[in-house]
């Protein structure tokens, strides 16, 4: 006779986005990327983007920067960040990328959202960042009966 | 009775449903799988089934990255159906026992 398990998960639940950019729209270009497309209002437990590979800019005038937060809001999570200072082994979760370790920051933990994790790139001029890999790992749980959270 | 291992595969669970491979669990010889061991689940979100409809980006159980699922049962597992409900792909590991 069949049967099916479904083993706990515990309690949080996990997703992840390992986003590559290359300086296309949506992948940086300046303007908004989407890391994450939430439904409903869910809580973000802990948000913490890893830089994988170094981010680069193009020989643009200006000078591109990074932030990360939900749509109408992109600095929720994370200020303005100069682009090229993001590398490899680094975390990302202040405007000072560090390496080794670091406590999550407040403004990654703990925050109820309704609308979708974004980042945005802005410039002083045309800069855009065209190179470089972040992965985002976030655990959340869902507030509203709908409420979910998948890499975009 | 005791369950061995006997075979494994990666499913890559894209944007229509996907099924275990029916000669992977159901080899030529030998008897088929009595269970199987699926996950944890890496990369994408999914949704399955196990009734013997094709799950949907909306509908079905949702299993999230890391989860794991175990299916008892040579109907079951070949009832088993998912689908990733976004963008991502899921990859789900399975291990067949028989």
């Amino acid at each position: 006779m069949g049967s099916i398990i479904v083993p706990g998960r515990g309690y949080f639940r996990r997703s992840t986005k390992t986003f590559t950019f290359d300086g296309s729209a949506g992948k940086g270009a300046v303007g908004t990327f989407t890391v994450f497309t939430v439904t409903g209002e869910v809580l973000v437990v802990a948000l913490i983007p890893y830089c994988s590979t170094n981010i680069g800019v193009d020989a643009g005038a200006g000078v591109a920067s990074m932030q990360l937060g939900v749509a109408n809001a992109t600095t929720l999570f994370i200020a303005t960040t100069q682009a090229d200072t993001i590398d490899a082994s680094e975390f990302w979760v202040s405007n000072t990328p560090t390496a080794n370790g670091i406590a999550v920051p407040a403004g990654l933990q703990n925050i109820a959202i309704t609308q979708d994790i974004q980042g945005e790139v802005t410039s002083t001029d045309v800069q855009l960042v065209n190179a470089g890999v972040i992965r985002f790992d976030i655990y959340w749980l869902p507030l509203s009966s709908d409420g979910n959270v998948v890499a975009a | 009775m005791e369950l061995n291992a006997f075979a494994f595969e990666t499913l890559t669970i894209a944007g229509s449903a996907t099924t275990c491979t029916s000669a992977t669990y159901q080899p030529a010889s030998g008897p088929p799988a009595s269970r199987a061991i699926l996950g944890p689940l890496e990369a994408g979100q999914i949704r399955w089934r196990a009734d013997g409809t094709a799950p949907t980006a909306s509908v079905g159980h949702l299993m999230e990255v890391g989860d794991p699922l175990i299916l008892e049962g040579l109907v079951t597992i070949n009832k088993f159906q998912a689908i990733r409900t976004g963008a991502v792909s899921g990859s789900l590991p399975v291990t067949y026992e028989r």
